[in-house]
This record gives structure tokens, C-alpha cells and sequence, in this order.
């Protein structure tokens, strides 16, 4: 193993569990990420040293809690790339972030018979909160249609993806079930051009990626920070300041208002009225540890490492005459693989690779449109990440040998 | 490896292996569909009651679902042929109770139930997955459900 690889390595101690009696090989990562020891550390730091609420009180505690929440801000614009155009809020997760947008944006920027765009290879967190919104408002709703093989849109539906009705077009940065990068630049430059707002689904695409907003110029970029080595239950919605100023709060709550009487209340400027009730300050605490965390690798090499292991993940896999890969992770380069092994049932898969230490997932991925369109409705998905080695993968393949000798 | 002695016993993979019970039944009398959304397993379990309606006479299904799924609801269909109304319902809670009680729980519907038909009591291997009590218990779901419309 390389010198590099095992730096990576030694600061997860999650790595050092076994499974079943075998090393964790853990392929799950595009569900969550493991947490760095820094990660770990600050959250509880943040306890036993600095642990009250933050932004009301007049004592020392209470103003290191708050310097520390936000200051994170400042470390997730640096991360995406962002600017001084873009607010930075802090929500439950990329589906809170998704829904804020569909309620207060979408209320004071869309008028009955206006059209959301979306994907098919979008998963259920950018489909549904669109789906409700356009009940509640009477929208249209379309989805850009993708090619049954290669899973990536239909060249046909970019050429002519705007309708005089479009006034907002939501898009996944990679897919969480075939690495797919849509083309996000030449779309929402074209969106641009024709007044449509961009919206930007970065939770897959953020912990592969350096500075994803620079140059991106969309409206709205949202992740979450599990998926980036941080802990659970936050997200972060970046939007542009000029837009979100204009629009109502989406929870009602303490801290985002102004001045509170029985009948109605006022509202604070961004980004606290869209902050209601205590934030989740030792989540966004640990979010910050784990982009300084992040920021301080050598991203180059150790993106390049991930995805030298999902090349020969790939490579392997495609040895096995019974195992069919959806999509086309070669051209999309992507460090996500969904497979299944014919007529052996996914959970059976995963249930054999697990005898393995292997941790995989199962199902539909909460994308039952696109698995749909690939033509299936379960599939076992392995997914890479920077500290995973080569021995992961052949632990992965010594397991899916496994089941196929049982069900042969 | 314990998955062999535990989950994928030879006699469950023999059940899902075969093929016999595995259509349309034309004839049906009752059907129902067992789905668990979250993992897209679906079947449907089809049965024909006797004329007089108090015993099953024929029953088979259809639809997809891992190895344990279809295991259990190929042994469901053995167990169940040609058994009176009240006796497939008393098979039905001994299934239940053997994949869902408390632990320590499972013995005593375990050996009742391999009183009635033995291989059923391989799928308490399930227990120690708990993960994959609904796979076992999906078409004996789809079965409770046709229970319930047949009333009592």
C-alpha cells in the first residue's frame, strides 16, 4: 500500500473494525461516508468544551458556539468555489435543502402553468418535493428522458430541453446509481440565456470533486454533509443572495424573525430566516472539521487514487460473463458501479459479499424512475471512495464468486 | 462460511430452485399481492378454496423476489395444498411467531411447526438476519391478507 493511501487510511477507525471476521471493505460510500478521526473530535469537542446554543447568548461560551457555526459558512463556500453572490444555509440534509427551494422559491418566483425541468436520473429527494410543489401551485412538471443503455440523457432531449413554459430546470451533478455527469455548464449557461433558474443536486458529485461551483454559475448548488466525511443531519443549500432575499421563510421558528406579534411576525435578512429553531451546531461543527480535513489533502492524488480503484473494480466486474453493469461508468468515469448477477437476486448478493466484510447496497436506490428506464428494479451497487485499496475490490469479487457458486 | 448452515440451507435453496409452483393459477379463487417497497421484491400468491370453501385445494405464485422470498413462498404452497381453512391459519401464526417472537420465544412454534412440515423449520435460520424476516415473511404476508377476506 502506498505511503499516501495509508495516511488516508490510519485516520478512519471505523477501517480498523472487522466484519464477519474479515476486513471491512466498506463499498457504500455513496450512500454515506466514514468519518475522519477530525471529524470525530470536533463533534465531541464541541460537548465537552463549547456545547450551548449559539447566536442568543451575551457569554463567552456562547460566542465561541457561534463564532465556530459561522465560520463553517465561510469553509463550504471556499470548498464549492463559491463567491460573495452566494448565501450559504444550513438545513437538515440535500433533501431539506431541495424542499426549502420547492416551497419558499417556488411560491414567490412561479405562477400557475409555469414548468420545472428535470431528470430521470434524478433520485426520489429531487423528484418529489418537485412533484408537491406542483400540486400545490397547479406547475407543470417534465423530465429530460435518458438512453435505456448508457443511462446518460438522450442527446436529442439536450437539443431542444427549453419550452416557452420552462422557468426552472433541477439537475443531479452525478447520478447515484451510474456515475452519470450530466452536462451541467452548457445547460445552465443555455438556461441562463433563456431567464430559467438552475437548481443543482451536488450530494453525489461533492466528496469527487474540488471546487464543483466554479465557473458553474447555477442559482442553487445543495449537498449533504455525511456524504463528504461530515456528520449526519446537516446540509448545506448555497444559493444566490439576490434570489433567496426576496422569498418568504420556509420553517416558522425562532431566530428568523425580526420582531413576533400575535397576528404576524417580520423577518431577518439572510441567512437566518431560513434558519429556524436551534441548528444542528455540533453537525455543523463536525462539517467544518471535515472540509478543513478535506481541503488539506493532496486532492489530485487522492481523487486519482479512487478512481484507479473504481478502474479496476470495472475492469474486474467486467470479467464475469454473469454480471451486468448498468449504464456506462467507462465513459462517465464514475467511482459508482450498480451490477447484478443473472438470476441471482441482489439481496442475495449482498447477503453473500457481507460473509466477506463486504459492505454493498441493495434495491432501488430511491431512483425507481431511472432504474426503471435502465430496465430494472433492484441492483447491487458498489461505490469507491479515497480510502478505498485494491484488496476491497478483490474481497468484492471473492464474494460475488461466492454466490455465484451457491446459486450456480 | 455459516452462511450455507444458517440462511441459504441446501433444502431452502431446493425450494427456490424449483419451479413447479411458480405460475398464474387460472383457477384461483383468491390472490393477493405482497410487495416490500423498499427492496422492489412483489408476488402474488394465488389460491383455489374447495367448494365448500373451508380447505385449500390448490395454490401457487408469481412475481420476484432473493432466494428467502421465493424459498418460503414455494414451501408456503407445499405446506398449505390441500389443508383445511383452520389448520393453514394455525401454520400461518406458527410461521410468524417462530420468525418474530422474542428470542428465546422461537422454540415452541418451531417444533410444532416441524410437526406439521418440516422444512418450514429451516427458516428460523433467518432469525439471525434480521434484515431478511420480510423476505421469509412476504408471501405468508400476501397469504394473511386472503385470510383476511376469506373472514372467519
Amino acid at each position: 500500500m502506498n505511503r499516501h493511501l495509508s495516511a488516508i487510511r490510519a485516520q478512519f477507525p471505523l477501517l480498523q473494525r472487522k466484519m464477519r471476521g474479515a476486513p471491512l471493505a466498506y463499498l457504500d460510500n455513496a450512500a454515506t461516508a466514514l468519518k475522519p478521526k477530525a471529524v470525530i473530535e470536533a463533534v465531541g469537542d464541541y460537548y465537552a468544551r463549547y456545547g450551548v446554543s449559539v447566536h442568543r447568548g451575551t457569554y463567552q461560551l456562547s460566542e465561541e458556539a457561534t463564532t465556530a457555526y459561522e465560520e463553517t459558512r465561510q469553509h463550504c463556500i471556499r470548498f464549492l468555489g463559491g463567491n460573495d453572490d452566494y448565501v450559504i444555509i444550513f438545513t437538515r440534509g440535500a433533501t431539506e435543502s431541495i424542499n426549502l427551494i420547492a416551497h419558499s422559491f417556488i411560491e414567490h418566483y412561479l405562477r400557475a402553468g409555469d414548468e420545472i425541468l428535470l431528470s430521470e436520473c434524478e433520485h426520489h429527494a429531487n423528484i418529489v418535493p418537485w412533484q408537491q410543489a406542483a400540486a400545490r401551485q397547479r406547475l407543470k412538471l417534465r423530465a429530460l428522458k435518458v438512453h435505456a443503455q448508457s443511462g446518460a440523457l438522450l442527446e436529442e432531449e439536450l437539443a431542444s430541453w427549453r419550452h416557452p413554459a420552462t422557468r426552472l430546470l433541477t439537475l443531479t451533478a452525478m447520478s447515484n446509481i451510474t456515475g452519470y455527469r450530466p452536462p451541467l455548464r452548457r445547460l445552465i449557461s443555455e438556461a441562463q440565456q433563456a431567464g430559467i433558474y438552475t437548481v443543482i443536486d451536488g450530494a453525489q458529485e461533492a466528496p469527487h470533486s474540488w471546487r464543483p461551483m466554479t465557473d458553474l454559475n447555477c442559482d442553487f448548488y445543495l449537498f449533504s454533509a455525511h456524504k463528504i466525511f461530515g456528520p449526519t443531519g446537516v446540509g448545506i443549500l448555497c444559493a444566490r443572495r439576490s434570489l433567496l432575499e426576496r422569498c418568504p421563510p420556509f420553517l416558522g421558528g425562532g431566530n428568523i424573525i425580526l420582531r413576533v406579534e400575535i397576528e404576524q411576525s417580520s423577518y431577518r435578512n439572510l441567512p437566518a430566516r431560513f434558519e429556524a429553531g436551534t441548528p444542528n451546531i455540533a453537525g455543523v461543527v463536525g462539517l467544518q472539521a471535515a472540509l478543513k480535513w478535506y481541503s488539506a489533502l493532496d486532492h489530485t492524488t487522492a481523487l486519482a487514487h479512487e478512481q484507479e480503484i473504481a478502474n479496476y473494480a470495472l475492469k474486474e466486474l467486467q470479467k464475469l460473463s454473469r454480471l451486468h453493469i448498468y449504464g456506462d461508468p467507462v465513459t462517465f468515469k464514475s467511482p459508482i458501479i450498480s451490477f447484478n448477477l443473472a438470476n441471482i437476486h441482489p439481496h442475495d448478493v449482498a447477503a453473500i459479499v457481507d460473509q466477506h466484510g463486504v459492505a454493498i447496497r441493495v434495491g432501488h436506490h430511491c431512483a425507481q424512475p431511472y432504474l426503471r428506464a435502465l430496465g430494472s428494479d433492484s441492483v447491487a451497487r458498489a461505490s469507491f471512495s479515497i480510502y478505498n485499496q485494491k484488496s476491497d475490490v478483490d474481497q468484492l469479487l471473492e464474494g460475488l464468486a461466492h454466490a455465484c457458486e451457491l446459486f450456480n | 462460511m455459516a452462511i450455507e448452515s444458517e440462511l441459504y440451507q441446501e433444502i431452502i435453496l431446493e425450494h427456490f430452485r424449483d419451479r413447479s409452483n411458480r405460475r398464474i393459477l387460472t383457477e384461483a379463487t383468491h390472490s393477493a399481492v405482497g410487495d416490500n417497497p423498499l427492496c422492489g421484491d412483489m408476488l402474488t400468491l394465488y389460491l383455489q378454496l374447495q367448494k365448500e370453501h373451508t380447505s385449500i385445494n390448490e395454490l401457487s405464485f408469481q412475481g420476484q423476489g432473493c432466494a428467502i422470498c421465493c424459498a418460503s413462498a414455494n414451501m408456503l404452497c407445499e405446506a398449505l395444498r390441500n389443508k383445511d381453512l383452520n389448520e393453514a391459519r394455525h401454520l400461518y401464526h406458527l410461521v410468524h411467531s417462530m420468525l418474530t417472537a422474542e428470542a428465546g420465544e422461537e422454540q415452541k412454534p418451531l417444533q410444532q411447526l416441524e410437526s406439521h412440515f418440516e422444512e418450514l423449520g429451516t427458516l428460523i435460520g433467518v432469525r439471525k438476519f434480521p434484515l431478511r424476516i420480510k423476505c421469509a415473511l412476504l408471501a405468508w404476508r400476501a397469504f394473511e391478507q386472503i385470510l383476511n377476506e376469506i373472514g372467519n
